[in-house]
């Protein structure tokens, strides 16, 4: 004798999302945010560094080195008497760099910095991440990081 | 409290040194002019009946996260907006500095 199931209707992932399943998405419809390569996202900070006008660009070409896709350069002046410049050594004439860092570069770039700072000739200067807090968009996140997307 | 603040202090142009001068006064020890263009709107310049002068400087000035309310309140007094030098200042938290002199961080502790 056929036994009589009593089971229950087998559940299609269509008619219940709910049941951990995700509903297939046509490629057409699918969205168009850009996967991120690495696992996780890192934090980006935005690095500001003065020194003489005369190293900025020795700084920019050193901080490169750190995966940082963007740089600006402001120039301006320092607020030092002109008397006690004369004593320290160094000009009046500043630039102020501004490189947006991953968090995980911060460190390496800064110990880069504070051990140039004190060994190069006039390449005093200072540095300091201000964090960011937030960005315009996936692809300018993945430009300021250096994480390029998942094709 | 962070241990250290930044203060971006945008003021109209030749009120840098002044700006610069109540800062030292209030504990600041040195900072960074940059030069900037404002851009306010016009219609806010009509209603508040001032006139935007467009020439900006930006005083930079990095000070120990203590001293950082009485550095605004003195460049409030010299450049604030009730002032010619029509300043508005605001502070960042800084994380992580290099290059600062370990006799400057602790006078200004």
């Amino acid at each position: 004798m056929k036994k009589k199931s009593t089971a229950t209707p087998e559940t299609t992932p269509e008619t219940t999302p709910d049941a951990g399943f995700s509903l297939p998405v046509s490629p057409a419809r699918a969205p168009r945010v850009p996967k991120i390569r690495d696992e996780g996202i890192r934090k980006l900070k935005l690095l500001f560094t003065v020194v003489d006008r005369s190293k900025a660009n020795f700084y920019l070409d050193m901080l490169e080195q750190y995966e940082v896709n963007f740089q600006t350069v402001i120039y301006g002046s320092g607020t030092a008497e002109t008397a006690r410049l004369g004593m320290i050594g160094g000009e009046s004439d500043k630039a102020l760099l501004l490189s947006v860092l991953r968090e995980d570069m911060v460190a390496p770039a800064l110990h880069m910095l504070e051990e140039k700072f004190s060994r190069v000739k006039n390449g005093k200067g200072i540095a300091f991440t201000v964090p960011f807090g937030s960005v315009m968009g996936v692809y300018s996140y993945c430009f300021l990081s250096n994480n390029a997307p998942k094709k | 409290m962070k241990e250290f603040e930044v203060i971006l202090c945008i003021v109209n142009k030749g009120f840098a040194d002044r700006a610069m001068d109540a800062a030292r006064a209030a504990g600041a020890k040195g900072g960074t002019i940059l030069h900037g263009r404002g851009t306010a709107s016009p219609d806010a310049e009509k209603l508040f009946g001032i006139t935007i002068q467009p020439e900006k400087e930006i005083v930079m000035i990095l000070v120990a996260g203590k001293i950082k309310d009485g550095v605004l309140k003195a460049l409030y007094d010299a450049v604030g907006t009730g002032t010619e030098g029509r300043g508005i200042a605001f502070t960042l938290p800084v994380e992580q500095t290099v290059g600062l002199s370990v006799a400057s961080a602790k006078d200004e502790q």
